[in-house]
Order: structure tokens, then C-alpha cells, then sequence
């Protein structure tokens, strides 16, 4: 009631009850568009999502928890990755993803409303809300910063929407010291904080009215059709945006990583640009797929080959390359060579993460019998949410050379490092000896024939 | 509002009244704990060695006392996590004697005691703090590394220069003069490379490269004049094993050691350190400046690297350096022979009081990091003999290390843990050389070093925080000109 009676809360000049359902519109256009926009970015996103998974181990523990909790910043780090752990199941990512969407959709429409023409502020906030969901397929983009945003929104729109100067000036404050402590950006936060406080203290709605009242139309069905008009060019354009980096390399290789870190080897070998547009290193994938199915010898013709940099190579610099590596060494019985690039993939950020690496790692420990190092990597997957079976399965070939000797994955590795020695030169070299040693061993004899067969093309 | 300051006031009260339990059954075990604090021994100004107990979460309490002062804490999900001043009060009368620790654990409702066992504390404090880099134990490629200074009569540590503000480039070998933390030197490799000596607040930075002999400055020591470093020049390369517990292979394909002259920037060497048919590294000087000790392995003209690595072992040599004329002496002492011993040495450190070397062994190479048989020895001066230091010992790696300045404390660095990790132990050496059991380095956490994924890598003791700014450092690697050094 109190409201009513106070104009600059009111500030268009329309009637309250078209007011209302004015927003109630743009409320129910934002939960349309976002329906929208989950469908694409489940459609067109959703291997950034299973990629980005991995770049993050949320642990349930105090020992990890304790160190983000009690410094500036780190809470928004903690929900971040809390969040991120769900990127691994299907449409989980697009969902949280639509969330943030909505979020900064309405934290920003909310604000605008009170500083500009309320018919406009549904365009610049979806077209906010799209740049966020656009940023979060960056993988340089920290989803702390999306988290961040919705904090400070929703602190702008307390102290923005406050019933008077007294809790305005609260939430002012205790914003500032709690959502400054959550992001870590104490000064945005005051800055913004401040900016809203005294908007809100010397009533500047008064000097925003005028320009709202001088904007054409007037006609609220007109407005309502205008601002819908704009929220789908806002999603049109974000979704060219989407449609387009769907078919660059950058979101195809997200697409593999997450088939490989899956196993789903005849997933890798069902993608048509495997075939249409092939290059070494789908080729590398591709292999690796029909070595882990055991045919990679009987079916190497059957899929477009170039050259032996197709089946490995030696330099491998970048991130997904060690991990991809790493997985053909292992797959050829080159433990060794497993190990280092497994490593050098997990430490490749400086953040420790990457819960596959840390599977990859348990297994070459425990092959190289390395068990107290092999049950710390066990005891920190434990602590998550999706490795911690896998992890555990782990744990009874501790200590336990007669049981990996028998499992069928781990215990031919093992037998076969029993006859290597010296340092490692070069791959071809290593695979060379291994075949020696090894004869019966079929994907390393594999991947040496077809070797031979592309050196001599 | 009222219930929940009842239930502060409740939960307050309680954790005040903590009371040694009476135990209904007497264990014949001693307890587990990590980290293995059993019958250690202590500096009286050591941070609180908080540990937690294996066996189990159950309701456990342990009581530390000496003399009249007890401290009587219960677990915490199984971890102990002794107050600080309450330690510190708890230390301060217990110098020189023991801390009787007795364990008590509730298994099936009632309270069970375990073996209770001492931690003894030596009359000696050691130094204040403590430098490491901590770095991933891995492979050539390094992305996240950095000095830090841990205070180890406390938990805080703080960083000294991470490579996150240098471009991810590397950065290692910080030394100090006799555990001096306003005189220190570091490389820099790659982007911003060079040797950085810092003098109180100056910093100054070296071309490592000196004609075509020296490519860089590597495995420094520091004269206690301060006025000179002991440096080798090493052609390190690195390889890993087909299939070895040992991992990872470096070796030097090329090294020779000589001295740095700080006030002139001249280098100072001599063929019997500089010489093409053996390898000579680890130099280090002893607390009187006159002697300067080094490892150095004889390379048959036939030596091919690598093929040959397991072939390349050292011995640990003495000579004489006059610091007034700056001149070598013309002959070269073996403390340690390869023909003798068959294995190989490496890291000789002498202690402040000039009575010990400390130096690592292991069966062949001079990186001895990666080999699981590498152990420390200690040569005894006034013997003149050396012996492996059994007791700081343990089945895998044990490496470098470093003494206080009291020459009471050793840490060095032992993958004992877990095989991969180094972990910083110290050790009381006694009067007569003889080590006692080595502690981990506490940390606030006891259960941190389980999920540290970061090796402690030289670790050096300090007598005092190391106060330059790490901004100083960044703007000398960024915009300073190295100074070029000339034979």
C-alpha cells in the first residue's frame, strides 16, 4: 500500500496495474526465451559443458573446502565448482547454464526498469543474460565471474528496491562486506553499491521520468510487441553465434575430449567430420577409438589416414594433446609414456584437476607398483561425486600385485613393463621394443604395422 | 536469538571441560598417527606438531604433558589440533625433556589407552623460518612454481615470488649465506632468466652466460664472507625410465664448478674444477671459507649420454680457496671415493661449526631426487670418517638438505610420505653427529600434505623472514639490465 503512495516507486507513468502487468509479461517472455535458449544451448553446447566438467573437482571435503571458504573470493570458487561437477550429466550444463541466463536476464531488466525506459530494458537484458551464457563456452572464463555478476545484481536490486533510505543503506553496507567477500571484488561491489544507494536517496528517478514519458510509443500492446521484437533479435543473435562455433575445431575437439574421457569409442567413430574434414588429429582420436575396440589393424583402411602423425607424435605441447597422448601410449602398452603425459596434463593449468588424469595416473601407479602414491590420487577421487566409484575399485589392488596381475586391463601392462628397461628415447623406439618384448601384445603391434604401412606411403 | 546463545555458551563450557578419560583397557600398540610424531625430536620453538589419528573416527582425546603443564585435547574428526599459545606455554617448560603423550580412544563405549610414547625436545631452538619451491614433481614442463618462506615456529607462509607473476617461467636454486635471510640468490630460466642476488633491499641481476664456457649459473653456495658464490655450470638434460620405480632420469651431459666474485663480477676457476675430463658440480664452501668442497665424476673418453648414465658417479673432493688472493690450492682431497665405495655422492653441506658434512648418496648420477636407494651421510671431521645417517634415513628418497645455524637442525627433503611428493623432515644432529628421529614439517592442517599435490623442493633454513618485495623482484626481472660477469 505504502508503495502507492510513493511516487518514485512508481516512476513510469503508467497506472500501477498496467505496471504490474507490464512486468509479470516481461516475466513470463523471459521464461519463454529461456525455454528457448536451453534447447539451443543443449543442442549447440553441451560438449562445453562435459568438457569444462573436467577442468574443475569439486571435493567433498573440509581440507578442500577450508582454504576457498575463509579467503575473498573463494565462496563464489567453491559454488563454481560445486556447480561444475553436474556439467557431466546430459543437459545438467544447459540447465544451470539457462539458470545463469534467467539470473542476469532479470537482475539486469530489474535495474533497468528504474533507470530507463522500461521498454527497452528487456532487450539490453536478455542480450546481458545471452553475453553471460556466450562467455561461460569460453574456457578461459571463469563461471566465479558469472556468479559474481548474479551477486552484485541482486545486491543492486535490494538496495534499489528497498521499502526505504534505512534498509537501503543496510543492504548497502552489508552487501558490500558480504558479496565483496564472496566474489572478492570489494571495490565493484561498493562502487555499484553506491551508485544504486544514491540513486535511490535523491530520488533521481525524478530526472529519468522524463525521458521515459518522451519515448515513443505509448501504446502499452505496442511496447510489449517492441520489446519482444528486440529480446528475439538479442536471441537470434546469440544463437548465430552458437550455430556458427558449432562447426569450429575449438567445440569438435570439446566434443572428442569428451567422448575419449567417456570411452565411447564408436561415439568417436560415428562423427561425420571424422571423414568429411579429417586431419591428423581426428585421425589420432579415430585410431585410438578402433585400438580400444582391438581393430585397429583390420579396420586402418576403412578410415581416412594421414600420414603417421595420425597415430602419434612426439611433440605434444598443449593440454588435450598430453591427455590424448597419454591415452595411446597406454592403449600401445607404453606405460611410461602414459604416465609422463598424464601428468604433464594435470599439472598443465597449475590447477590441479582433471579427475581422468588422476584415474589415468591410479592405474599407471599401480602398475609400476607406486601404491602409496596410487592410494593418495584413490583417497582425493573418493572425495568427489562422480570418480569416487571408480576411484574405489581401485583401492583393492593396493598393495595387491597378484590381483592387478589378473585383471584384464591392468595386468597385461604389467607383465609387459616386466620386460622393459633403459630410458626412453623416442615412441617409435619404445613401441619397437615393446612389440619385441611383447609379441602377443596386440594394440602395440597394431599401431606398429599400421606405423610401418603409412611410413612407407 | 537466546536459544542459540545457550547453545554457544553450552558448546564453550564443554569444550573447556575436556578431562583425561580413565581408560578401562590398556592397548599394547602404539597409536597411528599422521603425521608419525612418535618419539620424535623437537626444537622448544616449533609450531604445534598437530597430527591425526588413523584408527578409526571415533571419540579419541590426548594428553600432552611435562612436568606440571598439560594440555588435554579432544579430536576433531580424529585430528588433533593443538592450540598454539597453549603449546608454546607447553614447549617453554618442557626444554630439554620430554613431552609424555598418552592416546585414548572410546572402541565400543568405553576408553581404551594406547602405548603412550615421548617427544623429546632439545635445549636447541632452530632457526626461525624456513625457504622452499614448491614445485610439481614431475616431467621437464613446469606451469605453477614459486619461492615461498614458511615461519615454522608458526603456520604462516608466504610466498617470496611465484612464477604466476613472472610469465609461468622457472625459477629455482635460492641460497642463502649461513641462513642469512637479507642476502640471497636465485635463478630465473627462460623469460626474465638470469641469477638474482638480493642484498637488504637491492637487487641485482647476473648474465649467467660468461663467455662460451659458462651457458649459466646453476648449484650456488655462498661464501660466509658473503663476498663470493661457489657455482656449478651444468648441461642438464632429463629423460624417463622405460620402466623403473625411479621415474625419471637427469643427467648432466657437461658441468664444471667455479666462484663468483660479487664485488669485481669476475669469475674465478681453476682446471682441477673446470676441467673437460670429469664433471665436476655441488660446490659449497666451509663455515671458515677456506676449503670449498665439490662432486666431481671422471668421464671416459667413450662416455655417451645418455646410454651411459648409470656409469657416471662422483666423488666428493676438497680444495683449498684463499678469498684474499682469490686463488684455488693445486691439490684435490677425496672425502668420498667412487672407487672405494662403488656408489656415488652428492650435496655435501657442512655444518655452521664447521664439525660436519653432510652429503647424499646413491648408487649412481648426481640427481639424486629421483632415486629411491639415495640416502645422507655424514662425514665426521674430527674422525675423519663418514657414516649414513641411519636414523634421519628411511627406504626412499632422501635428498637435499640444509642446517641451521646453531649446526643442531637438519631439514631436508624425503619422499617418504608417499614415494612421489618431497616433504621437508628435520633432524637434531647432536654433538657427536648422531641424527634422531626426523619430524615432518607440521602444518595446521595435520591431513594437508595427504592432498598437497606440490613437492618441497630445497629447502633451506633461514634465520628470519626474507623481506624483499616480490613487486622489487618482478620490476628488476622485467626492466632491469643483467649485468654481464667477465672472467
Amino acid at each position: 500500500m505504502r508503495m502507492r503512495k510513493n511516487k518514485p516507486l512508481n516512476p513510469t507513468n503508467v497506472p500501477v496495474d498496467r505496471d504490474k502487468r507490464d512486468v509479470w509479461i516481461q516475466i513470463l517472455t523471459y521464461l519463454i526465451l529461456s525455454v528457448l535458449v536451453f534447447w539451443f544451448l543443449q543442442k549447440f553446447c553441451r560438449y562445453d559443458y562435459t568438457y569444462d566438467e573436467q577442468f574443475r573437482m569439486f571435493r567433498y571435503s573440509w581440507n578442500y573446502a577450508e582454504p576457498l571458504l575463509f579467503s575473498a573470493g573463494g565462496i563464489s570458487t567453491y559454488i563454481a565448482d560445486y556447480l561444475t561437477q553436474f556439467y557431466y550429466w546430459p543437459a545438467c550444463g544447459a540447465l544451470i547454464n539457462t539458470l545463469f541466463f534467467l539470473g542476469t536476464a532479470l537482475g539486469v531488466f530489474f535495474i533497468l526498469r528504474k533507470l530507463i525506459p522500461d521498454y527497452l530494458t528487456s532487450f539490453f537484458a536478455v542480450l546481458c543474460g545471452l553475453v553471460i551464457v556466450v562467455l561461460e563456452t569460453d574456457l578461459n572464463y571463469q563461471t566465479e565471474n558469472t556468479l559474481s555478476i548474479l551477486l552484485i545484481l541482486l545486491a543492486l536490486n535490494c538496495i534499489l528496491y528497498a521499502p526505504n533510505k534505512a534498509i537501503s543503506s543496510v543492504v548497502f553496507m552489508v552487501s558490500t562486506v558480504v558479496v565483496g567477500y564472496i566474489t572478492g571484488h570489494f571495490m565493484y561491489v561498493f562502487i555499484l553499491g553506491l551508485v544504486a544507494f544514491l540513486f535511490y536517496v535523491f530520488g533521481m528517478e525524478k530526472f529519468t521520468r522524463k525521458f521515459r514519458s518522451k519515448i515513443p510509443p505509448q501504446n502499452f500492446v505496442l511496447r510489449q510487441v517492441i520489446s519482444v521484437i528486440l529480446c528475439i533479435c538479442a536471441l537470434w543473435l546469440g544463437l548465430n553465434f552458437f550455430t556458427e562455433r558449432h562447426h569450429n575445431q575449438s567445440t569438435r575437439l570439446k566434443c572428442l575430449e569428451t567422448l575419449r574421457w567417456r570411452k565411447d569409442w564408436d561415439g568417436i567413430l560415428a562423427l561425420p567430420y571424422m571423414k568429411l574434414s579429417p586431419t591428423t588429429l581426428y585421425a589420432a582420436y579415430q585410431n585410438l577409438a578402433l585400438a580400444n575396440k582391438g581393430v585397429l589393424s583390420e579396420q586402418f583402411d576403412k578410415y581416412p589416414q594421414l600420414g603417421v602423425e595420425g597415430l602419434w607424435s612426439d611433440n605434444h605441447g598443449l593440454q588435450y594433446e598430453l591427455l590424448l597422448f597419454s591415452d595411446i601410449y597406454f592403449v600401445q602398452g607404453n606405460v611410461a609414456a602414459s604416465q609422463m603425459a598424464a601428468f604433464n596434463g594435470f599439472y598443465y593449468s597449475g590447477k590441479t584437476v582433471l579427475p581422468t588424469a588422476l584415474l589415468r595416473l591410479v592405474e599407471t601407479n599401480l602398475i609400476n607398483g607406486s601404491y602409496q602414491v596410487a592410494e593418495k590420487y584413490i583417497s582425493l577421487l573418493e572425495e568427489t561425486l562422480l570418480y569416487k566409484k571408480p576411484a574405489s575399485e581401485y583401492r583393492k589392488f593396493l598393495n595387491h600385485p597378484e590381483l592387478i596381475e589378473q585383471d584384464p586391463v591392468l595386468g597385461p601392462l604389467k607383465k609387459l613393463t616386466q620386460g622393459l628397461d633403459g630410458l626412453s628415447s623416442d615412441m617409435f623406439t619404445d613401441l619397437k621394443k615393446i612389440v619385441q618384448a611383447n609379441p602377443d601384445f596386440k594394440a602395440a603391434k597394431d599401431y606398429l604395422d599400421c606405423y610401418t604401412k603409412l611410413s612407407h606411403e | 536469538m537466546n536459544k542459540l546463545f545457550v547453545y554457544i555458551s553450552a558448546l564453550l563450557l564443554l569444550s573447556c571441560s575436556v578431562k583425561e578419560p580413565k581408560a578401562e583397557r590398556q592397548l599394547d600398540v602404539l597409536p597411528e598417527i599422521y603425521p608419525d610424531y612418535v618419539d620424535v625430536t623437537i626444537p622448544s620453538n616449533i609450531a604445534p606438531l598437530r597430527f591425526m589419528l588413523k584408527t578409526g573416527t571415533d571419540e579419541a582425546i590426548a594428553v600432552l604433558s611435562c612436568r606440571t603443564n598439560q594440555i588435554i585435547e579432544k579430536a576433531d574428526e580424529s585430528k588433533f589440533l593443538f592450540d598454539e599459545s597453549e603449546w608454546k606455554d607447553l614447549l617453554k617448560q618442557a626444554k630439554g625433556q620430554d613431552i609424555q603423550l598418552k592416546i585414548y580412544q572410546k572402541q565400543d563405549g568405553s576408553w581404551a589407552e594406547y602405548q603412550s610414547f615421548p617427544i623429546h625436545v632439545a635445549n636447541e631452538e632452530v632457526d626461525s623460518h624456513l625457504a622452499y619451491r614448491l614445485i610439481p614433481p614431475g616431467y621437464e614442463p613446469w606451469y605453477r612454481m614459486g619461492i615461498y618462506q614458511r615461519d615454522i615456529t608458526t603456520f604462516k607462509e608466504k610466498a617470496i615470488l611465484e612464477n604466476t607473476q613472472t610469465d609461468n617461467n622457472c625459477m629455482n636454486c635460492h641460497s642463502f649465506p649461513m641462513q642469512n635471510p637479507d642476502k640471497m640468490l636465485f635463478h630465473m630460466r627462460a623469460v626474465y632468466g638470469g641469477t638474482y642476488l638480493i642484498n637488504g633491499n637491492d637487487v641485482e641481476k647476473l648474465d649467467g652466460k660468461v663467455g662460451d664456457e659458462i651457458a649459466s649459473f646453476v648449484y650456488p653456495s655462498w661464501h660466509p664472507s658473503g663476498d663470493f658464490i661457489a657455482l656449478s655450470t651444468n648441461k642438464t638434460l632429463q629423460s624417463f625410465h622405460r620402466a623403473h620405480s625411479n621415474r625419471i632420469e637427469v643427467y648432466d651431459e657437461n658441468s664444471d664448478v667455479f666462484v663468483y666474485d660479487i664485488k669485481r663480477h669476475k669469475v674465478l676457476t681453476d682446471s682441477l674444477l673446470f676441467s673437460k675430463n670429469a664433471f665436476e658440480t655441488f660446490p659449497t664452501f666451509s663455515p671458515d671459507g677456506k676449503s670449498l668442497y665439490f662432486c666431481s665424476a671422471s668421464i671416459p673418453d667413450t662416455l655417451k649420454m645418455p646410454r651411459d648414465f648409470k656409469t657416471i658417479k662422483y666423488n666428493l673432493c676438497r680444495i683449498d680457496f684463499n678469498p684474499d688472493n682469490q686463488t684455488f690450492g693445486t691439490e684435490v682431497d677425496t672425502i668420498y671415493s667412487v672407487r672405494k665405495e662403488g656408489r656415488s655422492a652428492k650435496f655435501p653441506r657442512v655444518s655452521p661449526d664447521g664439525k660436519f658434512l653432510v652429503f647424499t648418496v646413491s648408487d649412481y648420477g648426481n640427481f639424486s631426487i629421483w632415486h629411491h636407494d639415495a640416502d645422507m651421510f655424514i662425514y665426521d671431521f674430527s674422525k675423519k670418517a663418514y657414516t649414513p645417517l641411519n636414523e634421519a634415513n628411511s627406504n626412499d628418497t632422501e635428498s637435499y638438505h640444509s642446517w641451521s645455524h646453531n649446526s643442531r637442525w637438519l631439514v631436508f627433503s624425503s619422499r617418504r610420505d608417499d614415494g612421489l611428493y618431497t616433504r621437508p623432515y628435520i633432524t637434531y644432529i647432536d654433538e657427536n653427529g648422531k641424527a634422531h628421529k626426523p619430524f615432518m614439517l607440521p602444518q595446521e592442517d595435520p591431513d594437508f600434505y595427504r592432498s598437497f599435490m606440490f613437492s618441497y623442493n630445497i629447502p633451506e633454513f633461514i634465520q628470519g623472514e626474507v623481506k624483499i618485495d616480490s613487486k622489487t623482484l618482478i620490476n628488476i626481472a622485467k626492466n632491469g639490465t643483467a649485468k654481464q660477469v667477465g672472467f
